[in-house]
């Protein structure tokens, strides 16, 4: 297995790992996918559209564009059968061997830990929701402390699961539909339709009004957190999203000392025009 | 040089080629014995008729005499015009015999044969028996027959295999008259080319059919659920062979003039005969080569008003006649299984129609209040 040092320090600041290289890879081949995936299949559900016809011929119109579309969408779903791979094997891993070293492997001891795995959505996610709303409408000053991995990564996490699997199956059945329907009733083309065209719409929604949102136009990430290709998330992120973690892996890694106040809340001796430890000079100001 | 631009260029001087043989045909003209054209050729001979239709009587003769009836008198078509004006002309009847002798059977030729087989098909009148109800609705052989004399006949050329020069030449090597050859010779190909595209097809066709009052009348509903589906989004990117209402209504082997019900046993979209229509149309076309009975169940329009009113989530009123005349048919049209299948289409739908707004209402929703917070905070500050 990889090791990774949970806090990085560089001129001073601090980073915090997120993801490993695998995941980085497996995010950027997603993300390729889907953007071309959408591009080469609403011109599809909208033929009248008067954009629909200029995105098909940048991929080369009729003749080619269903091609390219196939093509995305096999690697999509051999993708989503790695990523099946890489789950179980990293749960068999960091769950089931620890486990195992301990000798205390049983059915009910791995559902538990399968229930209790950070990325799996839990009670906590709910009180976050409802207290975040509670923050956003100043019903309070406290924004809810984020775990690991808080609601919103979850939504981005199982959003595309589901849509994949969805979208994969009916893509595939429709593509050969002579083939499956040798031994399926002719009606699922019609509902596979349906499904993969609705679907398809719910997802470009989410990722432009999720996913782009949080990650590339939100004010504090614009114009994007580089974390996807980095994989180490900034001090100030860490704060504002995952705080109940960052408290964590501060405590033990060895800073409980300079553990930051949470999102919102100012330093005490930069508030009211307390005097500052550096006063600006001149000099240190850019040139123009 | 590679074959297709052989062969591109080969049609181009084809084209071209017959293209100047029509402009310096001087003979093909026939003389003006019933001098209609003594007023009938100045352009600007019409009139506004009593609805407000603005008719035009010039009559180009040498456009006619390229038509598919320019071999012909137009007295033999247009019965009556003894008189001037003429108040005792009749409608043009296709069933006249046109004093042509068709060379096969020595008779003189009429298109009674087609028109006696339309007058079965979905189209026509119904027995005398039992006539049709609204009969102003149905189409009669010039609705569709607009008989284009503006358009090119030759522009046609190279859009069948049937077609070649190789065939066209071969005919000229003992009928030398070279005009009458080219013109018989389009005669008796015409039904092997398409003369209209597939956007022009579907623009006839729901001319009629997506006019959801006069279907109403008819217990039929509006074809716009043909819009719903792949082959219409193939139209519309203008694929070769993009399948239109012929495609699968007329397969080869059919006729435009017998269409029938869908309950027929001799129409195409028969369920007995579906798999042929998908699969291998007389041999010649193969759009789904591996089609099994399953796959032609699959609905290739989407569910319309009649399948939603026999599944009951639209109700008819005895006030609404529309949508009562198509109550009437839809429970002899839709069976139990279309409407089971209907029923789960339109839960998934409902799911996402529920689904879709709901998560990405509660996202835009969160977005936003995100977007206010940072923006106020920022107010704050300053």
């Amino acid at each position: 297995m990889e090791t990774h040092f949970k806090i990085k320090v560089k001129n001073g600041k601090k980073y915090f790992f997120r993801f490993t290289v695998n995941q980085r890879f497996q995010h950027i081949l997603l993300a390729i996918l889907v953007i071309v995936l959408v591009l080469t299949g609403m011109p599809l559900k909208f033929p009248q559209a008067f954009w629909a016809h200029q995105i098909y011929s940048v991929f080369g119109g009729i003749r080619i564009a269903p091609f390219v579309h196939k093509t995305a969408g096999t690697m999509l779903v051999l993708l989503f059968v790695y990523h099946l791979i890489y789950l179980v094997y990293t749960f068999y891993q960091g769950q089931v061997i620890p486990l195992k070293k301990k000798n205390e492997l049983s059915i009910g001891k791995i559902l538990k830990t399968l229930i209790s795995h950070p990325i799996v959505p839990n009670l906590k996610d709910i009180k976050d929701i409802l207290n975040l709303l509670k923050y956003l409408l100043f019903l309070t000053n406290k924004r809810p402390e984020g775990a690991v991995f808080t609601w919103k990564e979850k939504f981005d996490y199982w959003g595309p699961f589901w849509g994949i699997a969805i979208m994969g199956s009916t893509g595939l059945l429709m593509w050969n539909k002579e083939l499956f329907t040798k031994f399926l009733p002719g009606e699922l083309i019609n509902f596979a339709l349906i499904a993969h065209s609705d679907e398809a719409l719910l997802a470009a929604l989410f990722l432009f009004i999720w996913h782009f949102y949080n990650v590339h136009f939100s004010t504090s990430v614009f114009p994007m957190d580089t974390v996807f290709i980095t994989g180490y998330l900034s001090e100030k992120m860490m704060v504002e999203e995952h705080y109940e973690y960052y408290k964590e892996i501060m405590t033990a890694s060895g800073y409980p000392h300079e553990i930051l106040p949470p999102h919102g809340v100012r330093k005490p001796e930069s508030e009211h025009g307390a005097v500052r430890d550096n006063p600006v000079k001149l000099t240190d100001l850019p040139r123009i | 040089m590679r074959p297709i631009y052989f062969k591109y260029l080969t049609f181009t001087a084809l084209f071209l080629l017959l293209h100047f043989g029509t402009v310096f045909a001087d003979s093909e003209v026939l003389p003006d014995t019933e001098n209609c054209l003594y007023c009938h050729r100045y352009p600007s001979m019409g009139r506004y008729d009593e609805s407000g239709v603005k008719r035009i009587f010039y009559v180009n003769d040498e456009k006619f005499a390229r038509s598919v009836h320019g071999k012909l008198k137009c007295k033999s078509c247009h019965a009556g015009v003894d008189k001037i004006p003429h108040t005792d002309v009749k409608k043009v009847d296709c069933t006249t015999k046109c004093h042509i002798r068709e060379p096969s059977t020595d008779k003189e030729f009429s298109h009674i044969n087609m028109v006696q087989k339309y007058e079965t098909s979905v189209h026509g009148n119904g027995s005398k028996e039992k006539p049709k109800p609204f009969p102003e609705d149905l189409p009669t052989c010039k609705d569709c027959h607009e008989n284009r004399i503006q358009s090119s006949v030759t522009g046609l050329w190279g859009k069948s295999e049937a077609l070649s020069n190789e065939t066209l030449a071969r005919c000229i090597g003992c009928h030398t008259q070279k005009d009458w050859a080219q013109n018989f010779y389009l005669h008796f190909t015409h039904r092997m080319r398409r003369t209209r595209s597939q956007p022009e097809i579907i623009k006839l066709c729901t001319s009629c059919h997506e006019d959801s009052q006069k279907m109403a009348r008819h217990g039929l509903e509006s074809v716009s659920t043909f819009k719903d589906t792949f082959h219409w989004s193939l139209v519309k990117y203008g694929v070769k062979n993009a399948p239109d209402c012929i495609s699968c209504h007329v397969p080869v082997g059919y006729t435009t003039h017998d269409i029938r019900s869908r309950t027929d046993p001799m129409s195409s979209i028969h369920t007995l005969n579906r798999i042929d229509t998908c699969s291998n149309q007389g041999g010649m076309q193969s759009c789904h080569p591996g089609a099994t009975a399953e796959f032609a169940t699959g609905r290739v329009h989407a569910y319309g008003t009649k399948a939603q009113l026999a599944a009951g989530m639209k109700v008819a009123t005895f006030e609404d006649h529309e949508n009562f005349r198509l109550l009437e048919r839809a429970e002899v049209d839709i069976s139990k299984d279309e409407i089971f299948h209907l029923k789960v289409l339109s839960l998934i739908q409902l799911f996402y129609k529920v689904f879709i707004p709901l998560v990405i209402g509660f996202m835009a929703y969160h977005q936003w209040l995100d977007w206010l917070k940072i923006i106020r905070t920022r107010k704050k500050r300053r």
